[in-house]
């Protein structure tokens, strides 16, 4: 079933550094329409070999349509695609692949059950019934050599961390012969340093000679590594350029077509009673070991009312066990929990939701809605089980609906209609419907965990701004996220977690990225 | 509020169009068999409109058999939108029916309308508690609903061997079937009938469509139902139970199961208890839910399709000398028509969303590796 492509493509696949002077990648006039809808206007794009270009807009503006043209997923309606010189129609994404272009996907594509080695051994098979995985081998060392990217070939790929699994995609296409790497949002899912890492790799490809795509949203990403920069906006090309001839802000701009202020001022509130208080909350890493390793080791913390905690740490120092065993969803072996003040030992999500708790969880699509169901039953998905809008057991559906367009209205949620399906809508969107459902019931404390991962600027300054109006208004938040920034420009204290346990706690006058980053790297005390 | 926008009514038409199109291409075939065997279609169309739809009798047959097709229809209706699979209703058919038949059997001093109803309700508990097995097993064991209420299948076919030998055993001539029931049990027949074909119990399945529908969209259990079908983890995550909305679902499908059972011996033909009265009602309910795209009102006609297949097979053979496994090779391909009907209709769906997002697009596994998400 598995089998490499022909081994004689190696021999004629021309390596990168022979390259000609054409563009790696010329685009012009290419346009995509799905009904009445533009979702690229005659967009024109030009990428060199050895360079790497930044392709920036919010969700919408037309990147992921573009490169899914580029990786031919899509046809476009209208326009040239040029590869290495050489005008393509790619018809399948094989053929896309084979003439050089890669893809490294926000969400991997790779067999979690299956090792690393038999992942890459996965391709369109010349010969079904060959055994890819010594050809497979061979190329994934040939990829070593070349690029020092290693692999482990025995692990499987649900063990490997979100970075090894990135890095596994990457040796995937190299494998297959990729020379134009496309990586859309390869940061979102990343700690700074493996971003750091992933950042030099891609310098790297570059001056091996390949040319690198990178789609963010994110300005530090883009002026950490890109060389040139072109900016979607409204499925057209807004601006194009040198990344050094350029400001963040000047981009900014261009994305979202006016200023967005982009240091906030907090102001003073002064804090109320605890809204949440955690004494040495102890976690075994596998629930069937409670004597095994811990996630989370003797955790204290206490957040007041009016108050935004940040919880800052490197993936995997026990964020989601955190917030697991504050839903009841995994039990702990030591340690209470009261939330606003009462005692809440017996934890389910539902007594975290009847205590006034409230999630705005990391994991949208899986934890956080039903996708096949419609807007206003998502934005409702609580609220639609109890008084008023249920009574009995039988459901108000016309009440419903109305608070969903209500909801949709103060959250800014666009949608046809309250009666469209939730996974129809875009992930902005998305994320604002599930802020609705989440803040309108004016929770004690709302758990936020990587509330603004994947939004474009927009979103993501709408996100934030409620946020600190539910503080405000004398709201307590947990903030949970692996973006340093975010925690530093949101928070009024920060703590820091590191192996599971808390390293410290700052206020937001003592924290310094500096300060922070050195917490969170924290060795381990054994 | 725009309920009926033109993108529905388009939908619905196209859903339609679908249904129509698989039934003139289950048409063609029928065509198609009856010629290579030597029959004019045109006599053998005569003949199965006769047979189904020409006299009020055949029509009454005809509606009071598609009876229990519906309601196991109902029964897979319910447990596919609460997520879960199963398949076990030829057994609750039997259990559901052998209760119905052990209460039927003594319950002939009762007054007519008491014992009709008693032997409904036995019916709905057998089935309920043969499904109550398969809940059990998945909500606390973890058993996967769909094998064990397989299996249970073949054990059910057991205990009503050992039923119609044994305790219920009462037929004088020592066959294995139980005694006739008391007319007082069996379900009154609409006396406009000639024959009385038709019986009352048809009236369940307008009211049971219209009921299944209001509890799951209107109640919040059809709410939980739906959402924990929908997406299990999110349903967990938001405070409601997705393990007894699954478990109620299976249990409630197999109640729907087991009063198809009674309906099959107190509003069918024969009114005994025999091996062999499940008569593929079980798994053919199935096909009739699937071709009704799960929607409990298009499976009344649906239902109807199905039992009018049954019962024009029966007049071919005996007008036409057709063999009445022209009906099985028919039902087959209706199954098989549907299933690239929706095929069709998926692929067509996929290509180009309206905005596309990535993350709308793409399956987003959690990272099984915990605590790497956060």
């Amino acid at each position: 079933m598995t089998s490499m492509p022909d081994p004689g493509a190696q021999t004629t696949r021309r390596s990168p550094s022979q390259s000609s002077t054409q563009p790696a990648l010329r685009l012009s006039g290419v346009t995509k329409r799905f009904g009445g809808f533009i979702a690229n206007d005659s967009v024109d794009l030009e990428v060199g070999w050895g360079e790497v270009h930044a392709l920036l807009g919010e969700n919408g503006a037309g990147k992921t349509t573009l490169m899914r043209i580029v990786t031919g997923l899509y046809q476009p309606d209208d326009g040239d695609v040029v590869v290495d010189g050489t005008p393509v129609d790619f018809r399948r994404p094989e053929q896309a692949l084979r003439a050089g272009i890669g893809m490294v996907h926000q969400h991997f594509t790779l067999v979690p059950t299956l090792t690393e080695l038999e992942n890459l051994a996965l391709a369109p098979a010349a010969f079904p019934v060959r055994d890819g995985r010594r050809a497979a081998l061979e190329r994934a060392e040939q990829v070593e050599r070349e690029s020092g990217l290693r692999i482990t070939p025995d692990r499987r790929v649900a063990d490997a961390s979100i970075s090894e699994r990135q890095r596994l995609e990457i040796v995937k296409l190299l494998c297959r012969g990729a020379r134009i790497l496309i990586f859309d949002e390869p940061g979102a899912a990343l700690t700074p340093e493996e971003w750091e890492e992933l950042a030099r790799l891609m310098r790297r490809l570059a001056d091996d000679g390949h040319a690198v795509i990178l789609i963010s949203h994110k300005m530090s990403e883009v002026f950490a590594v890109a060389d040139q920069w072109t900016v979607l906006r409204g499925g057209a090309v807004a601006g194009t350029g040198a990344i050094a001839d350029t400001t963040r802000e000047r981009l900014v701009e261009l994305m979202v077509g006016a200023s967005i202020e982009t240091r906030r001022v907090l102001e003073p509130v002064s804090p109320g009673a605890p809204a949440l208080v955690i004494r040495d909350l102890t976690v075994p890493r596998d629930p069937d070991q409670p004597r095994g390793p811990k996630a989370l080791d003797g955790v204290s913390l206490q957040l007041r009312a009016g108050e935004i905690l940040g919880v800052a740490g490197v993936a995997g120092s026990g964020q989601a066990e955190l917030v697991d065993t504050l839903l009841g969803v995994r039990r702990s072996t030591a340690g209470r929990i009261e939330l606003a003040g009462k005692p809440y030992d017996d934890r389910t999500p539902a007594a975290f939701y009847a205590a006034g708790g409230a999630l705005i969880a990391e994991d949208r699509h899986h934890v956080g809605m039903v996708g096949a169901m419609r807007l206003w039953e998502n934005i409702n998905l609580r609220t639609l089980r109890q008084r008023p809008l249920a009574r009995r057991g039988v459901l108000d559906p016309r009440a419903a609906r109305s608070r969903a367009r209500k909801l949709m209205a103060d959250y800014e949620v666009r949608a046809t209609s309250e009666n469209q399906p939730m996974g129809r809508l875009s992930g902005g969107n998305q994320q604002k419907a599930v802020l609705a459902r989440e803040l309108a019931t004016s929770p004690s404390l709302v758990v936020a965990v990587q509330p603004v991962r994947g939004l474009d600027v927009r979103a993501t300054e709408f996100v934030y701004r409620r946020l600190l109006e539910h503080r405000a208004q004398g709201g307590a938040v947990l903030l949970i996220s692996m973006d340093l920034d975010e925690v530093l420009s949101l928070s009024d204290r920060i703590l820091v977690l590191a192996h599971g346990r808390a390293q410290g706690a700052l206020t937001a006058a003592e924290a310094t990225r500096a300060r922070v980053g050195e917490l969170m790297t924290t060795q381990e005390a054994s | 509020m725009t309920l009926l926008s033109t993108a529905t009514i388009l939908g619905l038409a196209q859903r339609l169009l679908t249904q129509v199109a698989v039934a003139a291409v289950t048409l063609l075939i029928a065509a198609l068999l009856l010629l290579t065997i030597g029959v004019s279609p045109l006599d053998a169309a005569d003949a199965f409109w006769a047979g189904t739809f020409g006299s009020s009798t055949n029509a009454g047959t005809t509606l009071t058999q598609a009876v229990p097709l519906f309601l196991v229809a109902l029964g897979w209706i319910v447990t596919e939108k609460a997520g879960r699979i199963q398949v076990g209703f030829p057994g609750q058919v039997v259990i559901g029916g052998c209760a119905a038949a052990a209460v039927g059997l003594h319950a002939e001093s009762l007054p007519g309308p008491f014992a009709v109803l008693l032997c409904a309700v036995a019916g709905i508990a057998g089935g309920a508690m043969w499904a109550g097995i398969v809940a059990w097993l998945w909500a606390s064991r973890g058993v996967l609903e769909i094998v064990s209420s397989l299996l249970l299948n073949l054990v059910a076919v057991q205990v009503l061997a050992w039923l119609v030998r044994g305790p219920l055993q009462g037929s004088l001539d020592k066959q294995p079937q139980s005694a006739n029931f008391a007319p007082s049990t069996s379900w009154p027949a609409f006396p406009q009938i000639p024959g009385m074909t038709l019986s009352y119990d048809v009236l369940l399945a307008p009211v049971l469509a219209v009921g299944l529908v209001w509890v799951l969209s209107r109640t919040t259990f059809g709410f939980t139902v739906r959402a924990s079908g929908g997406n299990v983890t999110a349903a967990r995550w938001q405070g409601m139970d997705p393990v007894r909305a699954g478990a109620s679902a299976i249990v409630a499908s197999g109640a729907f199961a087991g009063l198809a059972g009674a309906a099959l011996l107190f509003a069918g033909a024969a009114p005994w208890l025999s091996e062999g009265f499940e008569a593929s009602v079980g798994f053919n309910g199935i096909a009739v839910a699937l071709l009704a795209r799960n929607s409990p009102i298009g499976a009344m006609v649906t239902a109807v399709v199905f039992s009018s297949l049954n019962v024009g097979s029966t007049s071919l053979q005996s007008l036409l000398d057709v063999p009445s496994t022209l009906t099985s090779v028919l039902q087959g391909a209706v199954i098989v028509l549907v299933l690239i009907a929706a095929a069709v209709a998926m692929r067509r769906r996929r290509t180009p969303p309206p905005v596309p997002e990535p993350s709308t697009l793409e399956a987003s596994p959690r990272p099984a590796t915990a605590g790497t998400g956060v």
